[in-house]
């Protein structure tokens, strides 16, 4: 299956902004984690502080994702 | 009204949307960009935001503050992209019959929302060297308010 993958501030400075990956059936979020964690091993201090959402709702790690949904990895707010 | 603006936040006609005949109180508060961080001179602020679910958190925060404060009016608005020195890159209005709601709405409203809604911070410095802000600090206070 494909997810579509959107990353945000400083995450882009590992990652694209949005790619697509292609993963097994029965992949989860933290699954997704453990890839990106170990494409930039340099990006693991903020990816455990990033909340993931889907379709625009947060989710937990242990979310079993479905073919093209869409993930947000969202950083800690730093708005104001 | 809009939570997130790509344009210039307009204090006076923000503030002229709140008044309400209940309200004794208005409370407004101004984020603004300041010409200092980290001991270094800022030249400007770039807010990057995923706007879908910010609009919807905010929306949630607001509806929130409605329950439990005693409001008449609750208003927010978040600046993104590029925000120069001394303007507002947040405003949050509240209106209550007295003060105690209004300043209380406001903290909750502006704690929440820099805590919560998908906006992130770039400073960008006037040694030409820029960096994402830091997490907001008021963690201690929606504890406290929780």
């Amino acid at each position: 299956m494909k997810i579509n993958v959107q990353v945000f501030a400083a995450l882009k400075d590992y990652f694209t902004p949005q790619f697509t990956i292609e993963l097994i059936d029965g992949t989860t979020v933290g699954d997704v984690y453990r890839l990106l964690t170990a494409e930039y091993p340099e990006a693991v201090s903020i990816l455990a502080k990033c909340k993931p959402a889907v379709n625009d709702c947060f989710v937990d790690k242990a979310y079993v994702l479905s073919n093209d949904e869409h993930l947000l990895i969202i950083p800690p707010s730093s708005g104001g | 009204m809009k939570f997130i603006t790509k344009s210039p936040i307009d204090l006076i006609t923000m503030l002229s949307e709140a008044h309400d005949p209940k309200a004794g109180a208005i409370v407004l508060f101004s984020g603004e960009v300041r010409n200092h961080s980290h001991k270094k001179a800022v030249d400007y602020l770039f807010y990057e935001c995923y706007i879908p679910m910010a609009e919807k958190i905010i929306r949630e925060i607001i509806e929130s503050s409605y329950t439990r404060f005693k409001l008449h009016k609750a208003l927010c608005c978040h600046r993104i992209g590029k925000v120069g020195i001394s303007e507002s890159a947040v405003v949050v209005i509240t209106a209550s019959s007295h003060r105690e709601e209004a300043y209380a709405a406001n903290r909750y409203i502006i704690d929440r929302v820099k805590h919560e809604a998908p906006i992130w911070k770039q400073e960008f410095f006037s040694d030409g060297t820029h960096e994402w802000g830091h997490n907001c600090s008021c963690h201690q206070h929606q504890e406290i308010i929780q």
